[in-house]
């Protein structure tokens, strides 16, 4: 039995069901001869032993035929297995090559390919993040390094203060970029609960704009915010603070001293749009697509000058698209950047039609 | 007050243990499980401050046996998990507080505090430091007698302030207790910081003596300093 199982394969099979079924057709027409009394079985008689001879050859060439015939068909199956023993996790950019693409084998090839794709896209993406990771985290270790050796000379103790200060700056900031990163990437595995709601989104403007003004006040900018009252749609009223937190703590700290902020949200079609536009640098269209990637900077200098870790606007898209809706970009260097998030609307007997 | 400390990494306590000393407490140390399992059972501490994952006999372990026989020393357990799931099974094992590592120490010592005066007096609803006075009830402020207008968000940041006085007071836990901010995301350090800022200049502006400080890589505290 297991020695069949070890040499099963699917030629074999098929050359066990051709025997099968030449033997139940000569089977039936041997009982079929006989019923309609052609011979008679009690005597055996030559032309009888003559058909069952030729029943049995027949037999034994469909079986060895079948089996030539299958292993023919499957040929392009076994060329796909050899194919894919070479292929590795290290060799992820081959793809399998099938002789006809539209058969069987082909279609088959098709669907290995387009997983190796997406195998590829996620091996490429963990290598990218591990490179970042490590500068991210290079930077800040380089600096406490730095700060401490030179430390370690000094005897001032105000200095010696400062030194330890610096460096558990440091610390915080590192400290920071693990738990968003960690939360970033168990939320995309493992379900945080996400609590949907109807409301308004004048409210959460309001937190957002409350709780900015004063550090938008700092830098002599302006938060100006623009909703009418009875915008209902549907959200997670933590998410989107959350986004909208980032979204215009990175307007303040990217757009000039004297330039205003507008925290705005209108109704568009079956959508309630939170939009945060500042009149900053703006975005150049080469970094656009990929400004919501983890660790993507524009200027990698100016933005860790700064005091970001590289992830706020990778949680404001996670944030946004765990709540099922979505946010883009529309910038031009030179007058300002415009984030949107589309949320889906609630019509309520309040709720005034499209103005 | 006398601590337990129990955490496998020597350094870490150590440094937990001169740290606690320095603020008034005085401590024991327990580098296993076995060992902390087996002081806990032959002394008796006011709190515990218990390590999530030790070798041998793990905190946990030692929680559930401690509270299945009745001993209700209070225990802050420390845990480098910080699912959520980690954080009920920690408290239903008996945990009283539970902190994620790396922690800030002042975070440290105001948990410990606080779970220490749990069973303690009630805190005097006026509070005086120098010759700065809070009323926690009718939430007014005065400064050499004068009144200090402030917004609520800036009298509750001060009020939080004046609870721990000398102590330090991290941005997390000012965005978890003042700004009631549960989600460790949201980015609020800028916000505090400004809003300390504005504080600052109510309470301490044309006073010989600051009582608002920043300690620069930690937080902030409230004392009594002449001009820094």
């Amino acid at each position: 039995m297991n020695a069949w199982r070890q040499c099963r394969s699917l030629a074999a099979l098929f050359a066990l069901w051709t025997v099968v079924a030449a033997a139940a057709s000569c089977a039936a027409c041997a009982a079929l001869a006989a019923a309609l009394g052609i011979c008679k079985p009690a005597s055996v008689s030559e032309p009888l032993v003559k058909a069952a001879l030729i029943c049995a050859f027949v037999t034994l060439a469909s079986g060895v035929g079948g089996y030539f015939v299958a292993r023919r068909l499957l040929a392009p199956l076994r060329e796909l297995v050899a194919q894919t023993r070479r292929l590795s996790a290290k060799g992820l950019s081959q793809r399998l090559r099938a002789s006809h693409p539209h058969d069987e084998a082909g279609q088959l090839a098709a669907a290995l390919n387009a997983v190796l794709e997406q195998l590829e896209g996620s091996f490429a993406e963990v290598d990218r993040l591990t490179a970042d990771l490590s500068h991210e985290l290079r930077t800040p270790l380089t600096a406490m390094r730095a700060v401490g050796e030179v430390a370690l000379r000094e005897r001032n103790p105000a200095i010696l203060h400062d030194a330890v200060g610096s460096m558990l700056e440091e610390i915080g900031r590192m400290n920071q970029l693990i738990d968003r990163l960690l939360l970033l990437t168990r939320s995309e595995n493992s379900e945080l609960p996400v609590q949907m709601e109807a409301g308004l989104v004048s409210k959460v403007l309001a937190e957002v704009n409350d709780a900015l003004s004063l550090v938008a006040e700092e830098k002599q900018q302006q938060l100006q915010m623009e909703c009418a009252d009875h915008l209902l749609a549907v959200f997670d009223p933590a998410l989107l603070r959350l986004a909208l937190m980032n979204l215009t703590q990175n307007a303040i700290r990217y757009s000039p001293a004297g330039k205003p902020i507008k925290l705005r949200a209108f109704s568009e079609r079956d959508a309630v749009v939170v939009e945060v536009a500042d009149q900053g640098p703006g975005i150049a269209a080469e970094h656009q697509r990929k400004i919501f990637e983890r660790f993507y900077r524009v200027d990698k200098a100016r933005s860790r000058a700064e005091g970001g870790v590289g992830l706020g606007l990778a949680i404001v898209k996670w944030a946004v698209e765990r709540m099922g809706a979505t946010v883009g970009l529309e910038s031009e260097p030179g007058r300002g950047s415009a984030f949107r998030i589309r949320l889906h609307a609630i019509r309520s007997q309040e709720d005034v039609p499209d103005r | 007050m006398r601590l337990l400390i129990v955490e496998d990494d020597e350094k870490t306590a150590r440094a937990l243990a001169s740290g606690l000393e320095r603020s008034g407490f005085s401590t024991a140390m327990a580098h296993t499980g076995e060992d902390g399992f087996f002081r806990l059972n032959a002394e008796t501490f006011d709190l515990v401050v218990l390590d999530w994952m030790l070798p041998g006999r793990s905190g946990i372990e030692i929680l559930r046996t401690l509270r299945s026989r009745g001993n209700k020393t209070p225990v802050l357990l420390l845990t480098a998990r910080d699912a959520v799931d980690d954080r009920v099974l920690g408290l239903e094992s008996g945990a009283d507080d539970y902190l994620v590592k790396p922690f800030a120490f002042a975070e440290l010592v105001a948990r410990i505090r606080t779970l220490l005066r749990r069973s303690g007096p009630n805190e005097p609803l006026k509070k005086t430091i120098a010759d700065l006075v809070v009323d926690l009830e009718s939430r007014r402020v005065w400064r050499k007698d004068q009144l200090v207008e402030l917004t609520p968000r800036q009298f509750d940041l001060l009020a939080f302030l004046m609870r721990q006085p000398g102590q330090i007071v991290t941005r997390d836990m000012l965005a978890k207790e003042v700004w009631r901010e549960a989600n460790r995301l949201t980015p609020l350090d800028n916000v505090i910081d400004v809003h300390v800022a504005h504080l600052r200049r109510k309470v301490d502006e044309g006073h010989g003596i600051k009582l608002i400080h920043t300690i620069r890589g930690a937080g902030f505290v409230l004392r009594e300093e002449a001009n820094t």
